[in-house]
């Protein structure tokens, strides 16, 4: 019996070493207290933090695999697989099959070249490392054309809902009209990064062609845009085509002094020309005013003081020129030791209550600390 | 013209003769180390110091006032325009940076996101290091960039060398002005002073140790300051280094890049 349990042991030992082997890992670890004032003009107090277990696959330089699992941990916790794709090389092209993010278009803040994900980031966290982190069940293949170009053709599944499957079998599984498709072709032309590409959105029935640009000219500049255009423009009234545009400038300084390094700004825009021009009347109550107005104008600056290799001032805000109101955060970034950094934000909402954003508004002044670590 | 000569078993003739011999010596190796042209002094750095192709195996160790941070990472290289860097360290695991003779790029695995980095963008940090993209660039060989002046010789940390001046032939590069001491007999930099086109030093680049590889004397352990940053300073430090191995033909390419 012993003998037994010592070959199994030895069995289970040479096939996991060569699989560990194969594999590397990694945890991301961010963890908030925050104080933020309510819609009801209480302060609430919260404890919350996100987790992304990465295993990834090392070794083939032909094939490669990732499995990331996000756990958003509050009073409850959920869990989430935030990427599973199986990526293959072969001669003349690649693939990627599985749930994974891709990058169309320019912009940290605002693209209107992503026409898969949007223009706007889906969550508007000012103090997040990146505001762009989703992911889609997607096919698609990689096709270079040069050192600097390549074609990149995607199938976008539509969205399964495990669950409510799992509650009810019988229910209709998505269908393919639901499904999304498109192509982009990225170059470089008189040294000028150029991307245009298009998709179809099976469940909006939209085409969506976009370009996007990058260069520099004094300071380093993109600009995208994009139309959504009905298939069925008789289908939905009001339903025409809806042009966004997005630009960004950069410019980093560096200067001298004791303990001084950089000083960076961005600034990024949105314009919708078919958006809201006009701000909401703030006479409304809080019933009558729109949560969905898409104004025309939206504007996203930041400006990031680097004091240090590890330490960095910065304050983000998203900006509502028509209706005067922002989101504006003021936050440190200290990098202590290797994979530790500690986080401190100050946020706060300027404007009315039938503003965008303000001060009375749930979240409208807010005191977040954290720390993020990796490890 | 006629000289004095002192034979062996004349009363004090030998110590004159080695003051003689010392005199001619000292007169001669200066002479002799200037004929060396400042042009051909470079030409022979960069022989020696650009190789067909290379795979490194590296750490960068960041320290500043607050302690040291330490990634690793894996580059490869071919001639003096293209070079692709992969962190291999848990913090930045996958983040590649590819450069080729006018183009520098970065790719985030996270965000699956490339970015063609020019302008201002370049100034940025490397990673926190005192390294800047910017640093990364200018691969095309120092001649064709730089007028070279030869200013003397120097001791360096022990070792004879010539102090290279190196002044932009364009504005077209990061840094306006050079000094290098290179090794009088190996051919390789000691220390590099960068400065800008106003005269002040930018960066300070100290080599600490250097290795026979395949024939060829390579930095190992090298030092760089940001002296505007003033109280920083990275080490790069070579664990393994292969030399002209053969490549696949598209490694310095977006495709690899974003792969």
């Amino acid at each position: 019996m012993v003998k037994r349990v010592a070959l199994l042991f030895l069995l289970l030992f040479c096939v996991s070493v060569p699989a560990l082997a194969e594999i590397s890992s990694s945890v991301k670890l961010t963890l908030m207290n925050t104080l933020a004032t309510t819609d009801d003009e209480t302060v609430s107090f919260t404890g919350f933090g996100t987790g992304r277990l990465t295993f990834k696959s090392a070794g083939s330089k032909k094939v490669k695999g990732q499995l990331s699992l996000d756990a958003r941990i509050g009073d409850t916790a959920l869990l989430d697989v935030t990427r599973a794709f199986v990526k293959a090389r072969f001669p003349g092209f690649r693939i990627t099959l599985g749930k994974d993010t891709v990058a169309w278009g320019e912009g940290v803040f605002y693209n209107a070249g992503d026409v898969i994900f949007g223009a706007v980031p889906k969550e508007e966290d000012l103090s997040a490392e990146v505001f762009r982190d989703d992911a889609v069940w997607l096919t698609s293949a990689y096709v270079p054309l040069g050192d600097y170009s390549f074609v990149e053709p995607i199938l976008l599944a539509p969205e399964l809902n495990l669950s409510t499957l799992a509650r009810d079998p019988s229910a209709s599984p998505p269908s393919l009209s639901d499904a999304a498709a498109g192509v982009r072709v990225v170059t470089k032309l008189a040294g000028i990064k150029t991307e245009a590409g298009y998709l179809y959105r099976g469940e909006e029935r939209t085409h969506n062609p976009y370009f996007s640009l990058q260069g520099h000219l004094l300071v380093d500049l993109h600009l995208s845009g994009s139309v959504s255009v009905p298939h069925y423009p008789g289908e939905a009234p009001g339903a025409g085509a809806k042009p966004v545009v997005s630009f960004g400038l950069f410019h980093l300084q560096r200067f001298s002094g004791a303990g001084s390094d950089s000083i960076s700004f961005r600034l990024e825009g949105l314009l919708r020309p078919l958006g809201d021009w006009k701000a909401q009347d703030s006479s409304r109550t809080d019933a009558d005013s729109d949560p969905d107005t898409e104004y025309a104008l939206m504007l996203y600056p930041e400006v990031a003081w680097a004091l240090d290799q590890s330490l960095t001032l910065l304050c983000r805000s998203v900006v509502s020129p028509i209706d005067l109101s922002a989101l504006v955060i003021a936050g440190v970034n200290w990098n202590v030791y290797e994979g530790l950094k500690l986080l401190g934000y100050l946020s706060v909402q300027a404007g009315e209550k039938t503003d965008l954003y303000g001060l009375r508004k749930g979240g409208g002044l807010g005191l977040t600390v954290g720390v993020q670590y990796i490890f | 013209m006629h000289g004095t000569i002192y034979h062996e078993n004349e009363p004090g003739g030998a110590g004159m003769k080695r003051w003689v011999i010392a005199a001619l010596v000292l007169t001669f190796i200066p002479s002799s180390l200037f004929a060396v042209s400042a042009e051909e002094i470079v030409r022979k750095l960069e022989e020696n110091t650009v190789v067909e192709t290379s795979r490194v195996d590296g750490a960068m160790i960041i320290r500043d006032r607050f302690g040291t941070k330490k990634s690793s990472f894996i580059s490869y290289s071919r001639g003096t325009d293209d070079m692709l860097v992969e962190f291999t360290s848990v913090e930045e695991e996958g983040m590649k940076i590819l450069r080729t003779s006018d183009e520098l790029y970065l790719f985030f695995p996270e965000a699956e996101e490339t970015i063609r980095m020019q302008g201002a963008a370049l100034k940025e940090s490397v990673i926190g290091s005192d390294m800047s993209y910017e640093d990364m660039t200018g691969g095309k060989g120092l001649l064709s960039t730089y007028r070279v002046t030869l200013e003397g010789t120097e001791e360096v940390e022990g070792h004879s060398c010539y102090r290279v001046s190196m002044k932009a032939k364009s504005g077209n590069v990061p840094y306006y002005r050079q000094t290098m001491w290179i090794d009088t007999t190996l051919f390789i930099y000691w220390r590099v002073h960068k400065f800008s086109r106003s005269g002040k030093l930018l960066k300070n680049i100290t080599i600490k140790e250097i290795r026979e590889v395949s024939g060829r004397h390579v930095p190992v352990r090298m030092v760089l300051e940001d002296t505007i940053k003033g109280n920083s300073s990275t080490d790069f430090i070579v664990r393994d280094m292969k030399i002209d191995i053969p490549l696949d033909a598209g490694l310095f390419s977006l495709e690899e890049l974003s792969w």
